[in-house]
């Protein structure tokens, strides 16, 4: 993209990067943020690798762009973003944006999700994936966590499963998450519909390599997701 | 009466008045203490009268009273470990929510030195 086609970050914008292990990737996702404008929280999921020291380093490298938080245990993708909406918050975000540390997003991608949130065109902007783009036994995955999430929260989207979700503030206050696990992702997109928040999909471009692939959303988490969906509408 | 029913009978007051004291001091919910007391209560009413079983057990087609009682106890046991279970998650939720406190606590902490 050319520098003149990039939108100007007119408000306080954060990336809620949820890490866990990601001692190989985060200081290139982290300096690929900081270098387009973009103030980063580090969301350090009990990691185990070398992800602490590397990620206090980027602190003091990139100061006052970059902040560190670390869950002494291991909680689960929806406890480190529930955790970086309290920073956000707490910091005076306008908007927060999640992104995954492994390098699977691309941050270019980034600039077009904040617009429609400064403009007030939206509360809530998700990036889908091109399924046509994935691997076979991945696109069949994630259409079926889509009817999974629609039958259980009550709305269709193109990719339910998407790590980049942008929010304004406002809209981060009204969400009602639960989900400690990978269920946040369909959880955020019931809430929308709870909450009665405005939402758009802007396209993504996926990164994949044998790296991500291993990662993401697999069959066994999927089970999982579904188990905690049941368990919740039960409870409710 | 035979001495076994005596001691059901006297552990079945005593559970009731626990569960009387865990209500007041609002440990237990008016749901939870209600469906302790009727079990209770039951209890009380099969020691007095065992041969209430065979006719229960006979109303469901079932042999001997001893069956139900077995039965019974199957249905509630998986109660409990449902219980168990709910509480369990519970517990999680909040290990969960104050990991976040720490962590958040720690940064803004650190900040200051």
């Amino acid at each position: 993209m050319n520098k003149e086609d990039i939108p100007p970050i007119t408000s306080e914008i954060y990336i809620i990067l949820s890490s866990y292990n990601e001692e190989e990737t985060l200081e290139e996702v982290v300096d690929g943020l900081v270098e387009r404008g973009f103030k980063v929280l580090i969301i350090d999921d009990g990691s185990k690798d070398n992800t602490p020291s590397i990620a206090k380093n980027l602190v003091r490298k990139h100061n006052p762009m970059v902040f560190y938080y670390r869950h002494r245990i291991n909680v689960g993708l929806g406890g480190a973003i529930k955790t970086g909406i309290k920073a956000a918050l707490k910091r005076g975000a306008d908007i927060m944006i999640t992104f995954d540390a492994d390098g699977q997003h691309n941050p270019d991608d980034l600039y077009n999700m904040y617009p429609p949130l400064q403009e007030g065109k939206a509360d809530i902007v998700i990036a889908s994936r091109d399924f046509s783009d994935m691997p076979t036994g991945r696109r069949f995955g994630n259409t079926v966590m889509n009817y999974i999430t629609y039958i259980f929260q009550g709305k269709m989207v193109t990719d339910s499963q998407s790590g980049l979700r942008a929010f304004t503030s406002d809209a981060a206050r009204k969400l009602n998450l639960k989900s400690p696990q990978y269920g946040i992702s369909s959880e955020i997109i019931g809430e929308i519909k709870r909450k009665n928040l405005r939402f758009m999909e802007v396209p993504m471009t996926t990164i994949y390599d044998e790296r991500t692939i291993q990662k993401g959303t697999n069959t066994i988490v999927g089970i999982k997701i579904v188990l905690e969906f049941i368990n919740e509408t039960l409870k409710r | 009466m035979f001495t076994y029913q005596i001691i059901i009978i006297i552990i079945s007051i005593l559970a009731i008045s626990f569960s009387v004291k865990k209500y007041y001091e609002n440990n237990f919910s008016l749901a939870t203490f209600v469906a302790w007391i009727i079990l209770w209560i039951m209890v009380i009413i099969i020691s007095l009268f065992p041969s209430i079983t065979t006719h229960i057990a006979s109303m469901f087609g079932l042999g001997r009273g001893l069956d139900a009682l077995y039965i019974a106890a199957i249905i509630l046991s998986y109660y409990a470990m449902f219980k168990l279970y709910n509480k369990m998650d519970k517990q999680r939720k909040r290990i969960d929510e104050l990991v976040s406190e720490i962590a958040i606590y720690n940064n803004e902490h650190e900040e200051d030195d």
